[in-house]
């Protein structure tokens, strides 16, 4: 066991280290250079080196890389924003803990609604119920999360003027925030977040449960579930007992795998519901060509990506032993 | 059966082929200076190409049903005749499937047929003053937008950009899969190894990002830029199944006796390991299509997919979202363009599976 | 005196010493720790025209000794002549070549063929590999043997699936045979089959082997299917050849202990002649971590001392060779010793 998670721990090295590195090596194989947003043509060329020199960007690729690879290890530094006027990192840790809020509600939302509908789905198995939800989920996860995002803005937040419920964006409201109580601080929070979570996490969830069913179905087919069955326990008893372990197990894994869609919405859902999160900080470096941003931001997701797919390995050694082995 | 997908594709070239035409003439009219906008034009010749690929693919997933026959035989040892129509009839009693099917259809004949279907010229801006933001009418079925420019006609013609990025895009993928995966697949040993934590690498590098982050610093949006990047960052899933179905194919008997027979590595794989690696491949294929036009749109609702005027369902809404609380229908109606796109795929790729995949069959 | 590849015949393969370890790696670097020796130092060999039977429990290594011998996986260790060419270190195009000799006959019917191809493309594909004939001289080839190994050749644009397991395994038989190799490994070739069927494709054998003047390494895993086939005999267990004689010789005087065991479960035709059935007790050890000595020794009713430290060597009485503390002590009558 203890091998088999260092073992793990050591291939995800080599895969962060490649990421950054086939990141570094595209941003500096794009044409143009950061600094070009100072420029203007009746710049001299003197002044130009200069603005080159302060970044570093006169030094060979290689001692920047180095360079680079040594402040994102040693010091979690990403370099200077160009754009934003500011050290990256500041940047990142205001927008990181927003996107993670979002991502772990919606990832909560996910798996409850995924997993339950899913289970739901399987011992009702082509039942009205079953193909209603079938149906649904295959809406949802055929829906760009944009566009589920308007429809319930539109619900909710403005166009149908009977259920203006919902504040259209932001993560809190700018005016009043500050003159409220705790609770009533908590209550703005929760009711600005709301929307957003629930965009992303009715997307997944569709995913989830749609393979939730099949994964059971799976399942029930096999021989012990027979078994089960024949010693004369009741289907509700056996798909809980005996189904549920075994179907549970690949969710581990698809949790893991449903991290990378998770914060690929986000960037969407945060960009519909104005949330300031690393998704937002993405676009804007995009419209801004912030090379030092898009870096520290592929680097981030990338690496949140890997480390959630390290744990959900090792949970699933843990519940089955026969990975180990492999 | 297969004539009669024959005789489409002999038909189907015929029409092509006057396209061809149809676009030859036009460029010479250029040529000459003429002042038309050609880009639809160029575009109605690209959907037809794909119209004409997407028969071959069907010819190619007749191949694929027929293999499955086989394999369900396996199981029953009943007459061949019966075991096709086991298949067919699996897949029209999925009544879902067959609706996904009929989507599907009918968009690749509303791409083909947009100039006669649409009621506007796309691109063309009407009177900025009387004629903007107007609501829904006879006239205008789904209003114009804020350049004066009718929204039905302008989602009409969005389809061919969707069908374009999904077929392509997804061609490209399952090329470039499903070579990955049967090279490591194949040779196995330290190959597979190197390859499939290369494909690990490639499956956490944030997708939408890294797509975003090359079209703003290379500051391309073409299409064709679009397509690739996708197609280079989907790949990964059909490697991993192609991988798996070679190795377990490469435990079968039959590979064991064709090596012995001294056959090449060639003839290996495109004879005895790929031919029985397509059923799924087409399965995988059919439902990564939703994915790579999901990934388009969002790119677009983004801003930073295909660019105006060239109508496309994301960039129509990117468009629109602004009036969101006052003239909805524009934003949803192209919205709702793009998930009945991908619902029909789905529901396609899901009936596909459901029929060809023994396992999941009482 | 010419104890292998009995009576009249020259060599067709000599395999010296052929040893199959299966890597088991583990740990934090994937370091081997630990080898699966399916196949341990065995040595045999195939007169032009005979047949040799191969017989052992499942899992004692038979199947990787015919691969090994067609090179489908390569040996550890040992030498494979076959002809007088060393297969094991020939190039690639050479080895190629020498296929059109040797072929092979698999046991499952439903897996040995390609779905996805007709009759005549799985028996003529080693035509076309091998650039024998043109296309029409190819479909008469493969209609000649689907004839002869009691096919009807009208049946040559069918699928597999079309057919039963028999008629299954008559293809296979036909795609070895259409190259008219000089040998063929039969694994297991009727293991899959309905017994009625069984002898059907055993006399198919007999007679092709006849015919063309064959020879065979027929595996199975119980003594009654091999007798019939084989002019003599192999028993393994465990990556071992434990005892090797002629096919009647074996039958009529069987000296190892396990070959007694696997006797007395074959089936007496003759309810008069009531033999006691030798029951193994246990399992058949894991070949990862075999027993010390005699490998046998775990379950062996005549174990003594010795047989769990030192291994048996070769006793070669008259051709008939045994590896057995026991019988070598009861035949020689010396004490056996290292
Ligand atoms: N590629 C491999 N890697 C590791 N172990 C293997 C491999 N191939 C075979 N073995 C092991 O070698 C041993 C012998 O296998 P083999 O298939 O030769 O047995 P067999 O006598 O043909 O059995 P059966 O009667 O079941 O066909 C088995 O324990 C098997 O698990
Ligand atoms: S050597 Fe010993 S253990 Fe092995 S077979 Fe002979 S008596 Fe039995
Ligand atoms: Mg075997």
């Amino acid at each position: 066991m203890h091998t088999y998670i260092i073992r793990r721990i050591l291939i995800s090295i080599p895969l962060l280290f490649g990421l950054l590195t086939i990141n570094f090596f595209l941003i500096h194989a794009a044409p143009g250079d950061p600094t070009d947003i100072f420029y203007n043509p009746d710049m001299d060329p003197e002044a130009r080196e200069n603005i080159r020199r302060i970044y570093g960007l006169d030094q060979p690729l290689g001692v920047q890389y180095l360079k680079y690879i040594q402040g994102v290890v040693l010091k979690f530094e990403f370099g200077y924003s160009i754009a934003k006027k500011r050290p990256v990192k500041d940047e990142i840790l205001e927008a990181l803990p927003n996107t993670i809020q979002l991502s772990a509600l919606a990832l909560l939302l996910e798996l409850s609604l995924g997993i339950g509908i899913g289970i739901l789905a399987a011992v009702k198995q082509q039942s009205t119920f079953d193909n209603a939800t079938r149906v649904t989920a295959l809406t949802f996860y055929s829906m760009p999360s944009f566009y589920l995002g308007l429809v319930l803005l539109f619900l909710f937040a403005g166009g149908v003027s009977a259920t203006h419920w919902f504040p259209a964006s932001g993560m809190v409201d700018i005016v009043r925030h500050e003159s409220m109580s705790t609770l009533g601080r908590l209550g703005d929070r929760a009711i600005h977040i709301f929307l957003p979570s629930l965009t992303l996490g009715i997307g997944a969830a569709a995913g989830i449960s749609r393979y939730m069913r099949g994964e059971l179905l799976e399942v029930i087919r096999q021989d012990y579930m027979r078994t089960a069955r024949a010693k004369g326990l009741t289907e509700r008893v056996v798909v809980f007992k005996h189904g549920l372990r075994n179907a549970l197990m690949p969710i581990i894994t698809i949790m893991g795998l449903s991290l990378p869609f998770l914060f690929s919405g986000a960037v969407i859902v945060e960009q519909v519901f104005g949330w300031p999160g690393m998704g937002r900080v993405a676009v804007d470096a995009a419209f801004q060509r912030d090379y030092s941003m898009f870096l520290a931001v592929n680097l981030i997701f990338g690496a949140m990506v890997v480390v959630g797919n390290l744990v959900a390995d090792i949970l699933y050694a843990m519940v089955d032993p026969r990975v180990r082995l492999s | 059966m297969i004539l009669g997908l024959f005789g489409l594709l002999v038909g189907l070239a015929g029409w092509h082929a006057g396209t061809l035409w149809d676009t030859l003439a036009h460029t010479l009219e250029k040529l000459f200076g003429a002042n038309v906008p050609y880009t639809l034009r160029d575009l109605d010749f690209l959907v037809s190409t794909l119209f004409l690929l997407g028969m071959l693919a069907a010819l190619v997933l007749y191949s694929g049903l027929s293999c499955q026959r086989i394999r369900q035989a396996d199981r029953t040892a009943q007459g061949p005749e019966r075991q096709w129509s086991i298949v067919k009839r699996q897949f029209l009693k999925n009544r879902l499937a067959v609706a996904g099917a009929l989507i599907i259809l009918a968009l690749y004949l509303v791409a083909f047929l947009c100039p006669f279907l649409a009621p506007y010229d796309p691109v063309e801006q009407g009177d900025r003053v009387q004629e903007r933001l107007l609501s829904p009418s006879a006239e205008h079925l789904l209003g114009t937008d804020r350049f004066a420019r009718d929204v039905f006609s302008r989602i009409i013609y969005g389809s061919r950009i969707s069908l374009l990025v999904g077929f392509l895009a997804m061609g490209l993928a399952v090329t470039l899969g499903t070579a990955v995966g049967a090279v490591a697949g194949y040779y196995g040993g330290w190959v597979d190894s190197v390859i499939m934590r290369f494909v690990d690498m490639m499956l956490s590098f944030p997708t939408l990002i890294l797509i975003i982050t090359v079209i703003a610093l290379w500051r391309n949006q073409s299409i064709w830029i679009i397509i690739t990047l996708i197609g280079l960052m989907s790949w990964m899933g059909v490697a991993r199944l192609v991988r798996g179905q070679f190795m377990a194919l490469k435990e079968r008997e039959f590979f064991q006796a064709a090596r012995a027979l001294g056959a090449g590595t060639g003839r290996l794989i495109f004879q005895h390991l790929l031919p029985n690696s397509l059923t799924p491949i087409i399965v995988s294929a059919t439902l990564r299509v939703g994915n790579t036009i999901l990934l388009e749109a969002s790119l677009s609702y983004l801003g930073l997919g295909v660019q105006p005027p060239t109508p496309s369902w994301g960039n129509i809404v990117y468009d629109t979202k602004g009036n969101l609380f006052t003239e909805w229908w524009m934003p949803l109606a192209a919205g709702m363009a793009i998930v009945i796109t991908v619902v029909g795929y789905n529901l396609l790729g899901d009936g596909l599976r459901d029929a060809l995949d023994p396992r999941l069959r009482e | 005196m010419s104890t292998e590849a009995s009576k009249n015949s020259e060599v067709l393969l000599r395999v010296e010493h052929l040893k199959n370890y299966f890597p088991v790696r583990q740990g934090l670097l994937s370091r081997v720790t630990a080898y699966v020796k399916a196949v341990d130092d065995i040595s045999f060999e195939i007169g032009v025209g005979e047949t040799l039977g191969l017989v052992g429990e499942s899992g004692c290594g038979k199947t990787t000794v015919g691969h090994s011998v067609l090179r489908l996986i390569n040996p550890t260790e040992g030498t494979v002549l076959f002809q007088g060419k060393d297969l094991t270190h020939l190039p690639a195009a050479e080895l190629r070549a020498m296929r059109q000799d040797m072929q092979i006959i698999f046991q499952d019917p439903f897996s040995s063929l390609n779905p996805r191809m007709t009759v005549g493309a799985i028996i003529g594909e080693a035509l076309a590999i091998h650039g024998r004939g043109d296309r029409k001289e190819r479909a008469e080839m493969v209609r000649d043997t689907m004839q002869k190994c009691g096919l009807d050749p009208a049946y040559i644009n069918r699928f597999p699936h079309e057919f039963s397991g028999g008629q299954r395994q008559r293809i296979g038989i036909a795609r070895a045979l259409v190259l008219s190799p000089k040998f063929i490994v039969c694994d297991e070739p009727v293991s899959a089959l309905d017994v009625s069927i069984q002898s059907q494709i055993i006399n198919l054998l007999v007679e092709l082997k006849e015919r063309y003047n064959l020879a065979y390494l027929f595996i199975a895993h119980d003594l009654s299917v091999v007798q019939y086939i084989s002019d003599r005999v192999a028993v393994m267990y465990l990556g071992k050849i434990v005892e090797l004689a002629d096919s009647t010789e074996l039958y009529r005087n069987p000296l190892h202990p396990y070959t007694q065991a696997l006797l007395s479960a074959v089936p007496v035709p003759d309810p008069t002649r009531r033999k006691q059935r030798t029951l193994l007790p246990g399992d058949v050890p894991s070949p990862l971590n075999p027993p010390s000595g005699c490998r046998f020794h775990t379950r062996c009713p005549l174990a003594i001392d010795i047989c769990k430290k030192v291994e048996p060597r070769e006793l070669d009485v008259e051709g008939h060779k045994v590896w057995c503390h026991v019988v070598e002590e009861q035949i020689t009558g010396s004490p056996p010793s290292s």
